[in-house]
């Protein structure tokens, strides 16, 4: 398929400037269209054109998210003015695809667009995606492509690694170290100043008593080492 | 001027007295009822709370117009689906209650009958039964078909496209897995986490959730 230049070129003149922003999803999946939904319930910038989304070579879910496809994931090339959401929830996939797109030099937004962690001295990564009725207390440091989503509580002096996905209700306690590539399925409780290793994986309803090593699934009350592969939600 | 409609509350528990307040936090512009008090059969429900409006009568004795809204403000799956399809019957004509402070996505459905409180958050094309009652802080996930009659507690988390059987329960912060069909009757207790498909009548405990009754 040819993604040519002047098919999705989409120029608009407005107000004697010229609208040049071009934002793309990554990712086509339930999540990106919950996403959508909430970009347009914020209000899109006026400089802000919606572009389309771009597919993975596998998903997982039938893509219904009413945007259209623009290419793949894996070998897109980014244009001047383009902008990319990332709408991805597994974490690995989310690191490969998105550090691909940027190193290729796409540049991402995150959402909300004017997310400011000032008063609270939160420091947000490039592209993390906060859901609406999250809760990040103060101090909290959240490395690039993080995907928090609502009603999760994140602690004082917490911090998450790039890439890391946190699903509903979760409760992070204060002062944890999240590493990069996990994920915390829904409503997982971690109790204070507990490491959670890279890439390791925690099922739905657990509480994290200890460290969790890197590269472990862990789940249950209290969380315990498991075989069960544990799927991104 | 658009008359104000009698407004009644049908249940005077907990459920019913929680719903008195969420219908006062909607502005006052868009108000277009004016509440007259709750249909309970128990007539001293409400004796020892400081409660503004009285019980009128028992629900199934009411003379219904059809121009009431009526609320269904009862918790237990069964008995609301047994009470309110008779109340149908003879008249009835249910609202839903939609807490101004939730998210609900405009391609949802949520059908008549149901209460969605405070700050629950209703994903893309989901569908929400009848008397379905969804309290605090549920998450519910896209294309997640809610049968009716389901009471859904607060603090809950409902995956992708799973499927709740009409008169179903989920305890608070009950998790069921994207993808899962919960059977009709079934009741998944406080912070259980389940997945695939749920038997009819199950009760389901623990985080794996099991089967702890119902076989």
């Amino acid at each position: 398929m040819d993604y040519g230049y002047h098919d999705d070129c989409r120029w608009r003149l407005f107000r004697g400037g010229i609208m040049t922003t071009n934002l793309i999803f990554v990712g086509g999946g339930a999540f990106a269209r919950e996403l959508l939904e909430w970009v347009i319930d914020a209000g899109i910038p006026l400089d802000t054109t919606l572009k389309g989304y771009l597919d993975i070579s596998a998903p997982d879910y039938p893509v219904t998210i009413d945007l259209p496809c623009i290419g793949n994931a894996q070998d897109y090339p980014p244009r001047e003015n383009d902008l990319f959401l990332c709408a991805l929830l597994e974490p690995r996939e989310k690191l490969v695809v998105c550090r691909g797109i940027r190193e290729r030099g796409g540049v991402f937004r995150g959402f909300p667009f004017s997310y400011s962690g000032r008063p609270r001295r939160n420091i947000i990564g490039e592209g993390c995606i906060l859901s609406p009725k999250i809760e990040l207390t103060s101090d909290v440091v959240l490395n690039e492509f993080v995907t928090v989503r609502s009603f999760t509580s994140i602690g004082h002096d917490v911090k998450v690694g790039a890439g890391s996905t946190t699903s509903t209700h979760c409760d992070i306690a204060g002062y944890v170290r999240i590493g990069e590539g996990v994920l915390l399925q829904p409503n997982v409780v971690v109790l204070p100043h507990l490491h959670v290793g890279d890439y390791a994986r925690v099922g739905a309803g657990s509480v994290v008593v200890r460290n969790v090593a890197p590269g472990t699934s862990v789940w249950g009350v209290p969380a315990k080492k498991v075989d069960t592969s544990l799927e991104a939600v | 001027m658009p008359v104000n409609r009698d407004l009644f509350i049908v249940g005077a528990g907990g459920l019913g007295r929680e719903v008195l307040a969420w219908i006062y936090e909607i502005p006052v512009e868009l108000r277009n009822w004016e509440v007259k008090g709750f249909l309970n059969s128990i007539p001293s429900a409400l004796d020892g709370y400081a409660v503004d409006f009285p019980i009128l009568c028992d629900p199934r004795d009411f003379n219904y117009t059809g121009d009431e809204f009526l609320i269904c403000a009862i918790g237990d799956p069964q008995g609301k689906l047994k009470l309110c399809r008779t109340l149908i019957q003879r008249g009835a004509r249910f609202i839903s209650l939609i807490h101004p402070c939730a998210i609900v996505s405009p391609s949802a459905r949520v059908a008549s009958g149901c209460i969605v409180a405070t700050a629950v958050v209703i994903s893309p094309g989901a569908s929400i039964g009848s008397f379905a009652v969804i309290l605090g802080s549920t998450a519910i996930g896209a294309d997640v078909i809610v049968g009716e009659g389901v009471t859904i507690s607060g603090f809950c988390f409902v995956g992708e496209r799973v499927i709740i059987g009409e008169g179903a329960f989920l305890g608070s912060h009950a998790i069921v897995m994207p993808g899962s069909i919960v059977g009709n009757n079934a009741r998944i207790g406080a912070r259980t986490v389940v997945s695939g498909k749920i038997p009819a009548g199950a009760t389901f405990f623990g985080v794996p959730g099991q089967m702890i009754a119902g076989f």
